[in-house]
């Protein structure tokens, strides 16, 4: 329902905002980027690396964000940290993805008992919040990275299957698709060729957003201190670790959130304006 | 109308039961056996056979899960593997601080998103909309502990104006515990604001071009008078059912407060049950939450019903 339009919108649509929105997104996360890759290279130090004598020093031309309480160099954990908070991330936006669009193609295509039964779950999915799903699953496993983006694309996927349905469900039965099944195409076909690419808008933008909650969930875990467990540094772990001297040395607990927040937000503008360019009608009115 | 609530009703059975199923194989599908979770792994093996045959763990599933859900309608949520206490007795202790943590939240949320997303989706598109819907997505980007934590070392400990953490009940001392709860909910108000914000201005948006607004309108009405009476009166249907979805994150958001502000809810029991591999006691939380927000949102469909008689017919 939401991609037919898709060609004509490209160049139609409001350009004014589009124009600012698309640099300042783009500018964020190329920063952030730099920094994550980097960063590290250029700072010399090991993120693991401690240093008594240097503990919770402040920003200085050694340590450019300071230490911690081992004397580790923020700056290059954070850096480090970023890396590991965007693949985990990355792994569990394509872990939920992997699951919930060939899930919503089969269930908004086929309709009947197999739809129910898949959408019965997804329910069910809906009831418990995203991050206690998540929780748990690092209960079964026990805190780790790989138990980080399990337990996050595990709680995703069911979200991103449901929007995946309704969006077939829209253009299952339009005229286009029906010319396709007229002229003899099988199921499998009219998916790739007619359903999956009018699809295309929706799924880009939606992993997009997805990716924002992977981050900002990961950092949620991993203050809970269930997710990238020390001496490794996510950016969630992190701040698990700031919150033991957050009221002798709240330095680190502050610059630690600001990264997440930065990305995050680049993430969701660049996620507008791709709803903008690309899927016009689920545009924010 | 009694139709439709019963209807309501009845859609929320098949959840509950399938959330019933869920808890229950979540303590099942524990890597290793629940017995030796709870003993250790070097334990006596007669002392294992003996709880296994005590727990009912040899009888066939479906016996299992039908005792185990007689024993959870009873209310017997059975012992957590710490410290050995009825989990029932753990969660009562815990549920009204959650509760008292969860509606100061919701209502800083509401006073501060449903001003702004009326005000933001009435004037769609002028400098005030901008800015509403830019501190949205700054908002929805910041992540809730960090602000908290902002929120703390500002308020309590730079101007000392609150007290940190912690938490006193109500009937003990009731200036201290409000005065204990104004960072925690404004954390979790401050959180939720900008899902309830969005959702706020697309319900306004959507209702703004009805024939009643233009009437308001023509007929001469203030704005402000328009948006508070016909605007908000149209829209608070949907808006109850869209807040309804949001108590999850409320719940989620819920978790993460309580751990910063050493807030003795619920939510403090679920890492700490994680860490301690206390399976029965995060069976159990699953359980709540998920019964929660179904009672929560059949409450919400069936309010929805009783403000907007179209709901009723579909």
């Amino acid at each position: 329902m939401s991609a037919v339009a898709v060609a004509a919108a490209t160049t139609a649509g409001p350009r004014v905002k589009r124009g600012w929105k698309i640099w300042v997104g783009g500018a964020l996360l190329g920063i952030l980027a730099l920094f994550m890759l980097v960063g590290p290279l250029i700072s010399g130090y090991d993120p693991n690396a401690t240093d008594l004598e240097a503990r919770f020093a402040g920003p200085s031309a050694q340590h450019w964000l300071g230490t911690d309480d081992l004397g580790r160099d923020l700056f290059t954990r954070m850096a480090v940290g970023g890396r590991m908070t965007m693949l985990i991330a990355l792994g569990a936006v394509a872990l939920a993805s992997a699951i919930a669009i060939p899930l919503g193609l089969l269930t908004g295509y086929l309709g009947g008992w197999v739809d129910l039964a898949v959408m019965r779950v997804v329910d069910l999915f809906f009831a418990i919040p995203t991050l206690l799903v998540a929780i748990g699953i690092v209960g079964l496993f026990g805190p780790s990275f790989s138990t980080t983006l399990l337990a996050l694309g595990l709680a995703f996927w069911p979200f991103y299957a449901r929007l995946v349905r309704s969006a077939v469900v829209g253009v299952r039965d339009l005229a286009y698709t029906d010319a396709a099944r007229v002229i003899g195409a099988g199921p499998w076909r009219i998916i790739r060729k007619e359903i999956v690419p009018a699809l295309l808008p929706l799924l880009i933008v939606q992993t997009t957003v997805l990716l924002g909650f992977a981050v900002l969930d990961e950092a949620g875990l991993g203050f809970l201190g269930l997710g990238v467990q020390p001496p490794d540094p996510s950016w969630g772990a992190l701040l698990a670790q700031s919150r033991g001297f957050v009221l002798s040395h709240p330095w680190i607990g502050v610059i630690a959130g600001v990264p997440i927040l930065l990305v995050v937000l680049g993430i969701n503008i660049m996620a507008d304006v791709l709803r903008d360019r690309l899927d016009p009608q689920g545009a924010s009115t | 109308m009694v139709q439709y609530i019963a209807r309501r009703l009845l859609l929320a059975i098949p959840l509950l039961f399938g959330l019933s199923i869920l808890a229950f194989a979540y303590v099942r599908v524990i890597p290793g056996d629940p017995v030796t979770a709870m003993l250790g792994v070097n334990s006596d093996p007669e002392l294992v056979a003996r709880l296994r045959d005590q727990l009912g763990l040899n009888e066939p599933w479906y016996q299992q899960y039908t005792s185990w859900l007689g024993n959870v309608v009873t209310g017997d949520l059975g012992l957590s593997y710490r410290s050995r206490m009825p989990v029932s007795d753990i969660l009562i202790d815990r549920i009204p601080a959650t509760l008292e943590l969860a509606l100061g939240g919701l209502l800083v949320g509401l006073l501060i998103a449903i001003p702004a997303g009326l005000y933001a989706g009435f004037r769609r598109g002028g400098r005030a909309d901008n800015v509403i819907t830019g501190a949205t997505l700054v908002g929805l980007a910041t992540p809730g502990f960090w602000l908290g934590t902002l929120l703390m070392l500002l308020l309590a400990l730079q101007l000392g104006w609150l007290p940190s953490q912690g938490y006193v009940p109500f009937d003990v001392d009731p200036v201290q515990n409000l005065r204990l709860l104004v960072l925690p909910s404004l954390t979790l108000g401050l959180a939720i604001a900008p899902y309830l914000a969005r959702l706020t201005r697309t319900a306004v948006v959507e209702t703004g071009g009805e024939p009643s607004v233009s009437y308001a309108r023509a007929q001469g009405l203030p704005e402000g008078t328009v948006a508070r009476t016909v605007v908000l009166r149209i829209s608070l249907p949907s808006l109850i059912v869209a807040i309804a979805l949001t108590v999850g994150f409320l719940l989620a958001g819920s978790i993460i407060v309580e751990e910063l502000f050493n807030w003795p809810g619920m939510g403090r029991l679920v890492a700490a049950g994680v860490s301690e591999r206390d399976y029965p006691m995060i069976q159990a939380l699953m359980l709540i939450y998920g019964v929660i927000f179904i009672v929560v949102n059949v409450i919400a469909e069936v309010l929805q019903g009783l403000l907007d008689p179209r709901v009723r017919l579909t």
